[in-house]
């Protein structure tokens, strides 16, 4: 084809065929023949390809440049190279990868600098609604500048819906939305790839990848079990913890109302020995006698100071939001002591970081702001924070005053919790397991503040407690004879070490000198499948490619769609991945009882 | 003249000449230097005439062992290709070192990843080199108290664990190739200058420069006729040292996942992908054997030339 | 004498205030915070966050305060690890990679001296070569790759030695033997220098007319070899113990990563990535200074050894 285009070209040049240098003509697409049959894309490359024409660019002749954003993984890499080049065998456009460290690559979503980017999202619960409420427009997980008034509407609704099934159909109908939209492109749903040997009884698959770990014995238990959990742990504080490896470790040192079952995720007792409810608003819950490692017993109040203190913002909590979004007067009362912070520090904030500061304060300002707005705005310059001040002003009088005290949840007595909650919430009992609900003992971090979960200072009230922890090298926890169910606690140690190195993690399994990892290197899973000790079940798990939908090109649907049906999932998760992941055409995952996965192309059968 | 006077008196040669004469009995740093150059016009020509592009992928041929195979057709603009069923249309093709996780040819990788670490090495040492020989030349120029303040940095300089600072600035500055060689050859100039400083200290009391003055040579002249082509020598041994230096630097760079970043690739990245291939598990040897044996060789062939040259300006030294 | 200690000392001292205030505006001015994270905190949250942590004083401020902790001995505390201090993270860390870092300088040494010392004595015999090449292996297989093939050798074919991990005491072999592939890895790359610069050092010597005096004397020729040749000809490869000490530092950070080591090296990598300043700093401060003594040491030894040098 080159050599013909090279030689016509020539020829136009040599010769006195003028008008053919502007255009050196192309070798002739050959004729079919009468009965001979077309070739053809598969249907999805077919519309895709179509889609992109209709959108200005055919044969993405004229795409703008766009760039794909992740940061730095030889899994996400691999990925990425390769949907750039599905992109340009199906579409014909070309982009550039853009590959950032962690934190850079943070700082470029959350303010949404960038055109895709490589994300991924981990359920907070085994529900649908972790996958869809991100994308609500005031959402702070959003990260894509999507904004649509019907999905809003419909995630609130679902929100308040007391009926189950009703419920989940609202949220089938957002989701609906979100794939027609399609401001974000699923690829595939995560499978868990955890090895552990057989000795060790008590860990099952789950598909939150978590495992409790109060009733497993490992051989005749006079080793440690000794589990990696790939990271040193940045806080054992549940108030601010937020990684995995942290929630591996948490896991078995506190426990909250309720504790998941380790296999089938039900919520079961815990701290909660019983629990009423009759609109799915207000709970009671009863607690048992149950003792605090330094011997006072766990009270409700435990649970109210521990619940408030998720939602202080001097605590900048990132899981805050799991408490403001379910729990009444929780996120007023966050909002409130928001602002608060905001016009304490009004005199010390710095001019040009002023605009930035009172971005969000119109929303968030109660009655007793006034005064303070009032003095700001007095002595302020710029029109631009006056006017955001001004509207905050209007705005502030009609917001009662939320205190602490009016957040709901109290202690009727000391065995007693009561929680009320914005709207009745199906998986509330999921929630009262997670450790931003975990109870929290007053006096250990009055004492020691900061440092209240060092070995020598924490209590905890889990099946375990800490004995050790040297960073970076292991944290040791042994059975607590304190707790409610030693009965049942047959390990004596558990021993968790920080390797973040796959390879290195896989190795020492291998060597013998690890009884537990979450992930294996991804070349070694094919034959890894066969190894008994290898576990892999579908893991509530999401990795999507998201959208700037304000910026050309991709501010066209067709376009999105188009990117999204160029993607061959099939072939990455059979060829690249090999894990046993399951290629994904919709948000949700489909393995959730109840609820219909909404995809945004269904394969035609062959 | 007689003729008697053509025969006694001896060519006269420049100490640029004598060392080259040396340099070219010395054959071990022949050899390589000859390897060097074919590893070189290698690198250059093998991505440019293969048939495979170093990018292109096919996910169906991941983690090939070298030898023949099938590969997805596409078209000029890169569209694939489809047959009636919409089937993908296939090709014969050979990979002569085997494919990696992605499915791309090794060979076309490696010898493009080649061009990279030549590149960051050759424009690293250029950089430290060029910032190093003006540097020194004008402390050692300056004398006296300038010269003094001068040092004084240098040796501030040379207290940082440079490498920590190559890995911060890496971090905080995005990994774009020219950050990449200027952040290599940013410290490659410290020992440049103190060398180019010591010779011309040295240089600068000869007889031969106090005669070139006592004869009215304008300064110019000395530098370019008398004092150049003396520091030379050590600049050309320390230059050919340097360049396996920062081609390792990048290495390691790459390694910690610091160094440069997709599409490009350099031996160090593909050694620090194929570090996969250690494993009881799966044979991927190819995956770390083929790159790993081009960056030793062309560390090895450096070395030796270096060494060569070496031997070659300085008679004392073994 | 004691003049040019101090002054080196100062210089020292000069050169840790300026790398300090090097690291300090890098950090500082480079994008990214400790505190961005994943789930979106609000703006002002975070903000009041950094704010705990004096982020929002001008930067002259911090940099006042930082530098008066510093003298103090104080390394600050951490901003990615809530609760702990610098010092508590880092000074650990700093033990273990001193020890591995004292492991592999002694087998560097070692066998570069012996594989040296053979070569010379046999110079362009078997040993010779043979020795040779293997100084030449190392200088041309990088650390990171070296590793891999010791552990894929060692570990997967041969099953002598551990993959990973730190001795838990040092008083069993099976502990200690956790430390043979990571020191030997780190070491290989200088047995090479050490044993080129000792092959030419003992070289230089036998040359020299007091050998051949020597041998005329009647001496024997192990006495001449050992007692006159070595003596002077390890001067070389004892010059070159300080900058090795600097590179068997720095290169450690790729051992530890390759075989899990909670060493120095991973805190500074990780805290480069997590923008943990407090922690970059502290071990930034540490290496400088052990750059700094080693460097020291080495022009010590040399005006120990030249008269000429201290004159100057």
């Amino acid at each position: 084809m080159r050599l013909a285009a090279v030689l016509s070209l020539a020829f136009a040049i040599a010769g006195c065929d003028v008008r053919a240098v502007d255009a050196p003509a192309p070798a002739p697409a050959p004729k079919p023949a009468a009965d001979a049959a077309e070739p053809q894309a598969p249907p999805h490359i077919e519309e895709a390809r179509k889609l992109m024409a209709e959108a200005g660019y055919p044969a993405g002749k004229g795409f703008p440049k766009m760039e794909l954003l992740y940061n730095t993984n030889e899994a996400h890499k691999k990925i990425a190279a390769a949907v750039q080049q599905m992109w340009k065998q199906a579409l014909g456009i070309d982009i550039e990868l853009r590959n950032m460290e962690w934190k850079t690559y943070l700082e470029h979503l959350t303010r949404v600098d960038y055109q895709a980017a490589r994300r991924g999202w981990v359920a907070d619960y085994p529900d649908p609604n972790t996958f869809l409420d991100m994308f609500i427009t005031k959402s702070g997980n959003n990260n894509t500048k999507f904004s649509h008034a019907e999905y809003d509407k419909l995630i609130d609704e679902a929100g308040r819906e007391k009926d189950p099934k009703k419920r989940l159909k609202t949220l089938e109908k957002a989701e609906r939305i979100l794939m027609d939209e399609l401001p974000v492109v699923p690829i595939y749903f995560y499978v868990t790839q955890c090895m552990w040997r057989r000795q060790t009884d008590g860990l099952f698959d789950n598909a939150l990848n978590v495992h409790p770990l109060k009733e497993i014995l490992h051989g005749d238990g006079s080793k440690p079990f000794i589990m990696n959990t790939g990271a040193e742990p940045q806080t054992l504080d549940p108030n601010i913890q937020r990684g995995v490896p942290e929630h591996r470790v948490n896991i078995n040192l506190f426990e909250g109302l309720t504790v998941y079952h380790p296999k089938t995720l039900d919520a079961q007792p815990g701290v909660a020995e019983s629990w009423t409810s009759e609109d799915g608003r207000t709970w009671t819950f009863k607690l048992r006698a149950c003792k605090w490692t330094n011997g006072r017993a766990v009270t409700a109040g435990d649970f109210v100071y521990g619940w408030r203190r998720e939602i202080d913002p001097a605590l900048a909590s990132d899981y805050a939001y799991i408490v403001f979004n379910y729990i009444k007067n929780a996120k007023e009362y966050y909002d409130g002591a928001t602002a608060d912070l905001v016009l304490k520090g009004w005199a010390e904030t710095a001019a040009d970081k002023r605009l930035e500061a009172v971005a969000e304060l119109p929303a968030q300002v109660q009655k007793r702001h006034v005064a303070a707005l009032q003095k700001a705005l007095d002595a302020e310059k710029n029109e631009a924070v006056r006017g955001l001040l001004s509207k905050a002003i209007t705005a502030a009088p009609d917001r009662a005053d939320i205190s602490v005290d009016d957040v709901g949840v109290r202690a009727a007595d000391d065995r007693t919790l009561v929680a009320e909650l914005v709207a009745p919430t199906p998986f509330f009992l999921y929630l009262t397991s997670f450790f931003a609900y975990f109870p929290i003992p007053k006096e250990a971090v009055d004492k020691h503040g900061d440092r209240w979960t060092r070995p020598e200072n924490i209590v905890s009230n889990g099946p375990y407690g800490m004995k050790e922890w040297v960073p970076n090298s292991h944290i040791l926890v042994a059975k607590s004879p304190s707790y409610w169910d030693a009965a049942k606690v047959r390990q004596p140690q558990i021993k968790f070490l920080p390797h973040d190195n796959v390879t290195t993690a896989f190795n020492m399994f291998r060597a013998g000198t690890c009884d537990y990892i979450d992930t294996v290197p991804l070349e070694f899973v094919d034959e890894l499948k066969k190894d008994p000790d290898f576990h892999s079940v579908p893991y509530l798990t999401t990795y999507f490619y998201s959208f700037n939908v304000t910026e050309k090109p991709l501010d066209d649907r067709r376009v999105r769609r188009a990117l999204a049906l160029a993607i061959e999932r099939e072939k990455i998760v059979e060829k690249l991945l090999k894990g046993g992941q399951s290629p994904a055409y919709s948000m949700v995952p489909p393995s959730l009882a109840g609820y219909e996965a909404q995809p945004f192309y269904v394969k035609p059968k062959k | 003249m007689t003729a008697a006077d053509h025969e006694i008196a001896p060519e006269s040669r420049s100490p640029l000449q004598l060392a080259m004469r040396r340099f070219r009995k010395n054959a071990r740093a022949l050899i390589c230097l000859i390897l060097l150059a074919l590893t070189g016009a290698a690198t250059l020509a093998v991505p440019w005439i293969s048939r495979h592009d170093y990018r292109f992928q096919d996910l169906d041929n991941a983690y090939r062992a070298p030898g023949p195979g099938e590969r997805a057709k596409v078209d000029e603009s890169g569209l694939a290709v489809y047959d009636e069923n919409g089937e993908v249309v296939k090709e014969k093709v050979y990979y002569v070192m085997g494919t990696d996780g992605n499915g791309r040819d090794l060979m076309a990788r490696v010898f493009m990843g080649g061009r990279i670490s030549f590149a960051v090495g050759i424009l690293a040492t250029f950089v430290s080199v060029l910032v190093g020989i003006c540097y020194g030349a004008t402390s050692a120029f300056l004398g006296g108290r300038t010269d003094t303040l001068l040092m004084r940095i240098v040796d501030v300089m040379y207290g940082l664990p440079h490498m920590m600072v190559v890995i911060i600035v890496m971090t905080f500055a995005g990994r774009s190739f020219v950050v990449v060689f200027l952040v290599l050859g940013f410290f490659g100039w410290l020992t440049m200058a103190r060398i180019v400083r010591g010779q011309i200290l040295s240089l600068k009391e000869r007889e031969f420069v106090e005669a070139a003055r006592a004869l009215g040579t304008g300064a110019a002249s000395i530098i370019f006729r008398h004092l150049i082509p003396n520091v030379l020598g050590p600049v050309i041994v320390y230059t050919t040292l340097s360049i396996p230096a920062v081609i390792l630097q990048e290495s390691f760079l790459s390694f910690l996942g610091l160094g440069i970043s997709e599409p490009q690739t350099s031996w160090g990245v593909l050694i620090n992908e194929g570090t996969v291939a250690v494993n009881n598990v799966k044979n991927l040897s190819w995956l770390v054997a083929f790159p790993g044996a081009c960056l030793a060789i062309t560390l090895f062939c450096l070395n030796s030339v270096g060494d060569g040259l070496r031997d070659a300006f300085d008679v004392q030294q073994r | 004498m004691t003049a040019f200690l101090v002054r080196r000392l100062v210089a020292g001292v000069l050169t840790l205030f300026a790398i300090a205030t090097i690291s300090f505006a890098v950090c500082r001015f480079a994008p990214g915070s400790p505190f961005t994270s994943e789930k979106n905190v609000p703006a002002e949250v975070r903000r009041n966050l950094e704010r705990k942590y004096g982020f929002d004083r001008p930067l002259v401020v911090q940099y006042g305060i930082m530098m008066s902790r510093y003298v103090r001995g104080d390394l600050g505390e951490s901003f990615q690890y809530r609760g702990r201090e610098v010092g508590e993270l880092v000074w650990p860390g700093f033990a273990v990679s001193a020890r591995l870092g004292a492991v592999a300088f002694v087998i560097a040494m070692f066998f570069g001296l012996a594989l040296g010392v053979t070569a010379s004595k046999w110079q362009n015999q078997g040993p010779d070569y043979a020795a040779m090449s293997t100084a030449t292996l190392g200088i041309c297989v990088p650390n990171f790759l070296l590793g891999p093939l010791l552990v894929l050798v060692f570990h997967v074919w041969l099953t002598w030695f551990d993959p990973t991990g730190w001795p838990e005491n040092w008083w069993t072999w099976a502990e200690l033997k956790k430390l043979v592939l990571p020191a030997c890895t780190l070491a290989f790359a200088h047995i090479a220098y050490v044993s080129r610069l000792t092959r030419a050092g003992m070289l230089d010597v036998l040359h020299k007319d007091f050998i051949r005096t020597a041998r005329a004397k009647g001496l024997s020729e192990w006495s001449v070899f050992l007692k006159h040749g070595l003596k002077n000809g390890v001067t070389p490869a004892l010059t070159y113990a300080g900058p090795m000490a600097a590179y068997i530092i720095t290169g450690s950070v790729v051992v530890e990563k390759i075989f899990a080591i909670p060493g120095l090296g991973t805190h500074f990598v990780n805290s480069a990535l997590n923008r943990d300043y407090s922690i970059l700093m502290g071990s930034i401060l540490i290496y400088s200074s052990l750059v700094i003594f080693f460097n020291l040491l080495v022009d010590l030894m040399y005006a120990v050894l030249d008269p000429r040098v201290r004159m100057n």
